[in-house]
């Protein structure tokens, strides 16, 4: 090998030999720092899934709302976004049951007429997964800051399913389906009423709430 | 020179239609508001650990993340049919139609970075292969709470049980015997 290598070098005049020879360098160190800075794959070994809290609940979705938004965030100072983050996910409303337990007078029969009283709807879950996020344009930010990012996009998602009246739309679908659903099961006559609460049915104005 | 012209106008019409096809579809899916009728009966909350680990001869290059999840199964109101139901002077018999995980939601707040070991030779992870890693984990979730073992299914089914029960009871003030079961297909 090193025989081959002094005969080869030998041969030739020796300009073009360091030539070759740093031409050789380069495509070796080229190789290495490509070897270095190439990202690999993740690669999870046994993942485990470990249960944490198991509850108990009774929420009745009627809607479910899919929407993507787009958050940034701009340094102070700079005139173009250091980060801009799009975001994909679904809100979904409806009921909490569990609240009919705490009243005693949520379903009433007087005579052949069944009386339900439903909570006010509400937002249940608004959900953007990790998947749901695409990094549109990345500066450097901090973790923090990004996970601030992500949690603007899921609050943004939130707000604009109230602007779309979702609470409205889950109030009279809920007072339809819950009427069929106890006519189903036996009864001729149902009456619907919502319990009167604090929570907020109508929405906020147009960016409340989202810098 | 003019079958040139007109393949190029057939290329031209080809790629508009499809450019239009895909705006087609997204417009479906963006800003819409679902009707649902589903009732979750459980909810799940599930600690999973993510890592990646690309060490090599020029130093380590490793990152762990602890990502909290939780997930939702119930079953589905809309599915219960008028022959579901069997109602007599002193019993109500209803079967639900088999429970199924609703939606799994990972709250980036709840995904936290435990260790990231950096070699002075290495480049640091970006934003976008910390959010692939994240993904890898949303992906790992969905499948190991799919698999029976984790039994939220299971628990969802004996939930919303007990739940049509009590509801059935209080509706017929306990004059009639209430009797729910789960659908086996």
């Amino acid at each position: 090998m090193w025989s081959w290598i002094i005969t080869f070098f030998s041969t030739r005049r020796p300009v073009k030999s360091v030539a070759i020879a740093l031409a050789v360098l380069c495509v070796a160190c080229a190789a290495y720092v490509f070897y270095i800075v190439a990202v690999k794959e993740a690669v999870l070994k046994n993942p485990h899934l470990i249960i944490a809290k198991v509850k108990t609940i009774a929420q009745y979705i009627t809607h479910s709302y899919y929407d993507e938004c787009v958050v940034d965030y701009t340094k102070d100072g700079d005139s173009k976004p250091t980060f801009v983050l799009v975001g994909r996910g679904t809100v979904y409303a409806g009921f909490d049951l569990q609240k009919l337990d705490k009243d005693p007078e949520s379903i009433v029969l007087r005579g052949n007429t069944l009386t339900v009283r439903l909570p006010e709807p509400e937002i249940i879950n608004t959900v953007i997964p990790p998947s749901g996020f695409v990094n549109f344009h990345y500066g450097r930010i901090s973790e923090e800051r990004y996970t601030g990012l992500k949690n603007r996009a899921i609050e943004k998602l939130r707000l604009r399913a109230l602007e779309k009246d979702i609470l409205k739309l889950c109030r009279e679908r809920g007072e339809v389906m819950i009427e069929s659903f106890f006519e189903t099961v036996g009864f001729d006559h149902v009456s619907v009423e919502f319990a009167a609460t604090n929570a907020p049915t109508h929405a906020p104005a147009p960016g409340a709430g989202v810098k | 020179m003019k079958r040139t012209a007109f393949f190029i106008t057939l290329l031209c019409a080809f790629a508009l239609w499809g450019g239009g096809c895909n705006r087609c579809k997204r417009s479906i899916d963006i800003g819409g508001i679902k009707e649902l009728s589903s009732l979750a009966t459980v909810e799940y909350t599930m600690t999973h650990i993510v890592f990646d680990d690309d060490s090599t001869m020029a130093g380590p290059r490793k990152i762990l993340f602890e990502m909290t999840a939780s997930a939702k199964a119930g079953i589905d109101l809309d599915a219960i049919r008028d022959e579901d139901v069997r109602i007599t002077e002193t019993s109500i018999e209803i079967d639900l139609p088999r429970p199924k995980i609703l939606f799994l939601d990972i709250k980036p707040d709840k995904t936290e970075k435990l260790y990231e070991i950096i070699g002075p030779l290495r480049r640091p992870y970006d934003a976008k292969q910390k959010n692939k890693l994240l993904v890898k984990g949303e992906h790992n979730i969905a499948a190991l709470l799919a698999g029976e073992q984790s039994g939220i299914v299971k628990v969802a089914g004996e939930n919303a049980k007990q739940f049509m029960q009590n509801i059935l009871s209080d509706a017929y003030e306990q004059k009639k015997t209430v009797t729910v079961r789960i659908k086996e297909k």
